[in-house]
């Protein structure tokens, strides 16, 4: 081989390995509008730009959005239509797929100045952006650009908006959520074994053991899937009167105790007859014996592979489980919910946490913060306005394949959404009056749990037994719940106070105590010392700030 | 000098990318250290969060979790060198006994097999494997013994992270010390028969003091690694179930950092980590020379 021949080939290779080191994904999209500042014009928030506006942004993405063949998150219906109803030009700097990905790319650009025009935020951030001084005030574009119907969602909900604001002033567009109805766990049960079972009544715990022993017999495996973060099995304390939060995140439900003091739900003495119960269940195999080293995702394949029946979990369980356990077994194979029950068949509570997790924010060096508020209130009117009329194609391309999702930090999510919905999915169900399904959301949530009753396709199992199931869906036990004021809301009513920060994984404490205690190498007694531990390692530190903060 | 650039430039431009990376993602990253030292807020960046001294590694070293993941490193790590190196030099020593080259070579490739399965899913398989009614309980159960809970019981658990990580890495170390076998002079063993030594007499008198030398070796500049003891592995593994004995410092680390979002905390623990690894290092070079004649530099 020649030496030039060598010289070449070595060359060659070099400028490969830089190109590939240097190379994009090649899907930023040609950019026509401009970023300097452009008049806003006359009107109400849905006149558009005369000069096209060009905005920044970042966006985390699910994994399970789904686009049309050719579109991208860069071009799709979201951005197509901005860019032809109010003439804006969003482009992606970054996209991830994950939160901690997100969270941790964002930091990253706040520390390289590289920060787009528009972005989410959780509080965190919001407090250290705040502090660093970088977010614009924008009072005035919130009070002139938004939509009147977003700005009323403060009637609402009038606390929301308090943790965005300082003296006054507004510095972020809360994202809002779907409503209270959505919060109150419950616990699903496989149907058909529940069918075959007779459909006992299950309104104390003793009888949901009686179902779950019932399984085991007749179908082997265990009791109640669960899974090595506790969060699952922590869902089930309401059953005992006690209200948890995640112990993986350090995150606990706050309320107070009999002198008014608030604390942390582990600290109740209720919390020791939840782990009473749970040592005698995994005693008696209602948690798998394997429980302590099930991860979330094995949890999941034992509910499809059907090795176990009951499986506490939020409203949205027909989306997580349903198709498969229906693909895997047969149509009745899906779970339907249930209220949980409690040791003196008392009404359980529905726990709510502070609803409110993401802010919209603008970059004080933008130039036009006034898009970004018509961006947000074009979010509304496609999602949740009742006058805003689509055509089916419209709305197909705006919210399937998960697409409702793709707007990224333009999402907003009208408080009452889901209660709304829910009545109105459920009045056009029952009566075939579909004449109230105004917002595109409740038109779709109809048509999916129709997709399912009159199909069978396991795509629409989802809607179905959220809001379609007559008297027998996650949101008709919410909202009795709701109706009649069964719920406990934390007491720490915002974001958590800053003195949290200070505090380092106290939520692993507790985990490992309780899981000793259930484990069996500990009696209930141990969590005495858990808990001194907790106190002494930043417990002590949180419920202070908690009462400093939040107490009367 | 001029001249040897000259001649090798092209392979110089072909060292160059890797050089920059190098560079990008592995020395300019250093300058994030300072953040080890700051009340850092991403907001006001390197230079303008406020500096705190020592208060991140105070607060680290007041936290009993780091002072037990400090523990568990160490402890999981020498029990994985100390298995791994012994189960290496035995299983080669065996295979070296095989005259059939044919089932020596499969051999050798089913135990080198495992090394190239990443944790991910090498966890999948031991979840199985593992599991209360799986195949090892199962087996266990014929004599009476278990279930046992290998990766939920807190005092079981260390012992599986290390028996695993050997099952998974020997077939590495294998090959390292067969080739050390093979590199010994013929010699020896052709007069050790003369003696009258049989096959054992030859493998204690001379095929492992020869391997001696590469042994040490391996063993001292593990040693300059200690404070790995398996991220990939433990994290796929592990649960707060056995936080007690199995949290290491990366996954102490990865939960207090990313997943709480203590970047200022994460890097003084990741700093802690890295001086006390650069003087592991030192001290393993430097007995690696003095021990082996083994030179970097």
């Amino acid at each position: 081989m020649s030496k030039s021949f060598k010289r070449f080939v070595a060359l060659l290779i070099a400028a490969m390995m830089l190109f590939a080191a240097c190379a994009t994904d090649g899907a930023a999209p040609e950019v026509t509008g401009t970023r300097d500042f452009v008049p806003v014009p006359a009107g109400d928030w849905n006149v558009p730009y005369e000069t096209t506006v060009h905005v920044t942004s970042v966006a985390n993405m699910g994994n399970d959005w789904v686009f049309e063949t050719g579109d991208s998150m860069h071009n799709q219906p979201w951005t197509r239509a901005w860019k032809e109803d109010l003439n804006i030009e969003v482009t992606w700097d970054w996209l991830t797929t994950g939160d901690a990905e997100y969270i941790t790319r964002l930091n990253m650009a706040i520390a390289s100045g590289t920060l787009p025009d528009v972005f989410r935020v959780n509080y965190l951030q919001f407090l250290q952006l705040m502090e660093a001084d970088l977010l614009m005030d924008i009072t005035e574009y919130y009070e002139n650009n938004l939509s009147q119907r977003i700005r009323d969602y403060e009637l609402t909900d009038p606390d929301t908006i308090k943790t965005v604001s300082r003296d006054g002033r507004i510095y972020g567009v809360p994202q809002y959520y779907y409503g209270v109805i959505d919060a109150p766990r419950l616990i699903w049960v496989r149907k058909d074994w529940y069918e075959a079972a007779g459909s006992p009544e299950m309104n104390t715990v003793a009888q949901f053991e009686e179902l779950a022993k019932g399984f085991m017999a007749e179908y082997g495996g265990y009791g109640m899937a669960t899974c090595n973060t506790l969060e699952f099995l922590f869902f089930t304390g309401p059953m005992f009167g006690v209200y948890l939060g995640n112990p993986q995140l350090s995150e606990y439900f706050w309320y107070p105790d009999e002198t008014g003091r608030i604390k942390a739900g582990v600290t109740h003495p209720e919390f020791r007859t939840a782990l009473e119960y749970w040592a005698k269940w995994y005693q008696e195999g209602i948690i798998s014996p394997d429980f302590a080293s099930i991860d979330n995702n094995r949890m999941h394949e034992d509910v499809v592979n059907g090795r176990t029946g009951i499986q506490p979990f939020w409203q949205w369980h027909g989306w997580m489980n349903g198709p498969n356990l229906v693909a895997v077994h047969n149509e009745d194979a899906y779970m339907i919910p249930l209220p949980f029950p409690t040791v003196d068949g008392s009404q359980v509570l529905g726990q709510v946490v502070f609803p409110n997790v993401y802010i919209t924010v603008v970059n004080k060096d933008a130039q036009n913060p006034a898009a970004a508020m018509k961006l947000l209130s074009y979010t509304d009117y496609i999602m949740f306005d009742p006058n805003t009329v689509l055509t089916e194609e419209q709305f197909r391309g705006f919210t399937d394949g998960q697409r409702e999702h793709a707007c990224g930090p333009f999402g907003i999510i009208d408080p009452m959404a889901d209660m709304l919905q829910y009545q109105n999915v459920s009045h056009a169900l029952h009566t075939g009056d579909t004449s109230q399904l105004f917002t595109s959301g409740m038109q779709k949530k109809h048509g999916d749990s129709l997709d399912w009753i009159e199909n069978r396709n396991p795509a629409g199992l989802g809607a179905y037994l959220q809001q379609g199931r007559h008297e027998g869906c996650s949101y008709y036990h919410n909202k009795f719940l709701v109706d009649n004021n069964f719920l406990i809301r934390t007491s720490m009513w915002g974001p958590p106070p800053l003195d949290f920060h200070q505090t380092a994984n106290t939520g692993d404490i507790i985990a490992m105590g309780v899981m000793e205690i259930i484990l069996g190498s500990q009696p209930v007694e141990f969590f005495d010392t858990v808990l001194a531990e907790w106190y002494a390692n930043g417990g002590q530190i949180l419920e202070d700030s908690v009462n400093a903060e939040y107490g009367n | 000098m001029v001249k040897r650039l000259k001649k090798d430039w092209p392979y110089l431009v072909l060292l160059l990318p890797g050089v920059v990376l190098t560079f990008i993602f592995s020395y300019m990253p250093i300058y994030g250290l300072v953040m080890a030292f700051q009340d850092y807020n991403p907001g006001l960046g390197f230079g303008r969060s406020p500096w705190i001294g020592f208060e991140n590694f105070r607060f680290i070293f007041s936290q009993p979790q780091f002072v037990r993941s400090v523990y568990n490193t160490f402890y999981i790590s020498i029990f994985k060198i100390i298995f791994g190196v012994s189960a290496s030099v035995i299983f080669a020593l065996m295979l070296n006994e095989i005259r059939n080259t044919i089932i020596k070579r499969i051999f050798q490739t089913i135990v080198y097999i495992p090394n190239f399965i990443s944790w991910v899913i090498m966890a999948g398989i031991l979840y199985g494997i593992l599991a209360s009614d799986g195949i090892v309980n199962n087996f266990l159960g014929f004599f009476g013994i278990g279930p046992i809970q290998f990766l939920s019981n807190s005092s079981v658990f260390p012992w599986t992270m290390v028996w695993t990580d050997v099952w998974k890495t020997f077939g590495f170390g294998t090959v390292v010390y067969l080739a050390a076998i093979t590199s010994i002079d013929p010699g020896l063993y052709e007069s050790a028969v003369i003696d009258g030594a049989g096959r054992f007499r030859q493998t204690i008198s001379i095929t492992l003091p020869m391997m001696g030398p590469i042994i040490m070796l391996m063993t001292v500049l593990a040693l300059g690694t200690v404070l790995n003891a398996g991220f990939d592995q433990i994290y796929n593994l592990y649960s707060p179930a056995v936080y007690s004995t199995g949290d290491i410092i990366d996954t102490f680390v990865y939960r207090l950092g990313l997943q709480n979002g203590r970047f200022a905390i994460g890097t003084a623990v990741g700093m802690f980590k890295s001086v006390v690894s650069l003087v592991l290092i030192s001290l393993s070079l430097l007995v690696a020379y003095k021990v082996a004649d083994y030179k970097v530099f």
